[in-house]
């Protein structure tokens, strides 16, 4: 069980897997008790175009993906405030708007090959010590950010006009909340990869939402769930050769399951 | 925040429209501290803008509003109102939080944002669960608790950061009648026991003239102000309601 740690691009992809584990729905959840679910969707599509950037100018394609998907959603969040453009079609604006990006620019970097496939759907192999680095050091970072600010954050989600009208500056701490999320994602891209980080960041919350409990243990289990879903997923990527994405994702939907016929039988 | 005369709430010349559709025109009024003001009006009149304005939700188009001396924008001091918003009901149900967390939100402006909850912040979440008589069910979700049971967290929430004035917009949508009748009983004893000034919203009649010491009748013009016993006259409640109106009075 343990002799996959022989090699060390599996321990960097662990060591990155538990970081992302981590930090996933930890942001998830305030986007999910938001219904801003497909926001991260959008931010992950956002950043493919950011990958696009890094690929055709040969620049570390995580750190272009990080800068291109803040900027998305500061641009995301101010065209929501103008209220110009319905909720969650701003969303769908950017979501299709940057994977034409995304595919013009990876046809102009001729990215259309195994490259590419690694940043859909995540590969173990391809952790360098740089991601890590990058990867753990903003996961400390946000981790901090959301302990600090886990009060607004709630106030906030449960009754933004409340906490507007109380003078909490409200437009600031859904700019930071989906920053945060920006960043989450770009980081998530290659242990889950593009087309399946909002599962990590949204199944694992709705895994643990069934079990009724508050906000606060409702954190814990997700992710506790979250990290389940991240170990078991590498285990099954490396042993049978399969994306590390789609395994981590499958596990966290067989949770998901678990939860829902555990919570059904007991309601 | 403190001030030692001078009405808690001051509204001068407010006027407020949507577009070319007036909401407000004109209105004027002062709440002073301790009093027990209820707004009635029909449906459209004004009288939930008139709640965001007084919040600081809603900017008017013109006019001033003060809160304990202090104009709106510049009312630092924010925890001094408790607003207890209309029950969102069904929206509630998937939200993962406890009562006690609901609570403690409350407390979050007067703690200071990125503060800590100290002791006392703790004390004041406990002394809210308390006199709201929530104490048994603290640890439920918010969502599975019944109309009257979330308009008691609601007030405990507002309750947690030791308001002077507690802003209530139809806080009885959706309570069955018994429960409405010790729901109106609990705020009449916050008035009188704890000082707390109330101002609430309602578009009924009945129980705004049962309950409210002073009455403001809103139909996007103030069309009455005074003593309950004393303005809610026959030709008053048609003025506000139309000609249509059928007034029977009778004895509480």
């Amino acid at each position: 069980m343990f002799e996959i740690f022989q090699f060390d691009f599996m321990v960097r992809a662990f060591a990155a897997g538990i970081a992302i584990a981590i930090v996933a729905p930890l942001i998830g959840i305030f986007l999910v008790v938001r219904r801003y679910s497909l926001m991260a969707d959008t931010l992950a599509h956002v950043s493919l175009a950011g990958v696009a950037i890094g690929l055709l100018v040969g620049f570390n394609p995580i750190l272009t993906a990080i800068v291109v998907s803040i900027v998305a959603s500061i641009g995301i969040e101010r065209l929501r405030n103008t209220k110009k453009i319905v909720g969650e079609s701003v969303l769908a604006l950017f979501l299709s708007g940057s994977l034409a990006v995304a595919v013009i620019l990876l046809s102009l970097a001729q990215g259309f090959n195994a490259n590419l496939f690694s940043y859909l759907f995540g590969s173990i192999s391809t952790v360098n010590v740089f991601d890590l680095s990058l990867i753990v050091g903003v996961t400390i970072l946000i981790a901090t950010i959301v302990f600090l600010f886990y009060k607004e954050f709630f106030f906030l989600s449960f009754d933004t006009d409340l906490a507007r009208a109380s003078g909490v500056p409200t437009k600031a701490l859904a700019l930071l909340l989906v920053i945060l999320a920006a960043v989450v994602v770009s980081l998530s891209i290659r242990i889950v990869g593009v087309l399946l980080i909002g599962a990590l960041m949204v199944i694992p919350v709705v895994a643990a939402m069934q079990f009724g409990r508050g906000f606060r243990d409702t954190i814990f289990l997700s992710v506790g769930f979250s990290l389940l879903s991240v170990i078991t997923g590498l285990y099954i990527s490396y042993y049978w050769s399969i994306a590390s994405g789609g395994a981590i994702v499958v596990v966290a939907l067989v949770i998901f399951l678990l939860s829902l016929l555990l919570n059904t039988n007991r309601s | 925040m403190h001030i030692e005369k001078g009405p808690y709430i001051q509204l001068e010349d407010v006027n407020f429209s949507y577009g070319n559709n007036q909401v407000l025109g004109g209105v004027s009024f002062d709440v002073e501290k301790g009093d027990y003001l209820g707004i009635i009006g029909p449906n459209g009149g004004g009288k939930t803008t008139l709640l965001k304005i007084i919040l600081g939700l809603v900017e008017p188009d013109s006019g001033v509003v003060r809160i304990m001396g202090h104009d709106i924008h510049n009312l630092k001091d924010r925890s001094v109102i408790g607003y207890v918003p209309q029950r969102i009901g069904a929206a509630l149900h998937p939200f993962p939080a406890t009562v006690e967390e609901v609570v403690a939100s409350g407390r979050i402006v007067k703690a200071g944002i990125l503060k800590r909850f100290t002791r006392e912040d703790r004390s004041a979440i406990e002394y809210a669960i308390e006199i709201a008589g929530i104490k048994e069910y603290r640890k439920r979700l918010i969502g599975n608790l019944s109309g009257g049971e979330i308009q008691k967290v609601f007030i405990a929430r507002a309750l947690a950061g030791e308001p002077k004035i507690l802003i209530l917009d139809e806080p009885t949508t959706g309570v069955d009648v018994g429960s409405q009748k010790k729901f109106y009983e609990f705020l009449s004893n916050l008035n009188h026991e704890h000082h707390l000034t109330i101002v609430f919203v309602s578009h009924d009649i009945n129980v705004v003239s049962s309950e409210a010491k002073t009455i403001i009748c809103l139909n996007r013009n103030l069309v009455c102000e005074g003593p309950a016993d004393k303005i809610l006259k026959e030709d008053v409640i048609k003025k506000l309601y139309g000609d249509e109106i059928n007034v029977v009075v009778h004895q509480h």
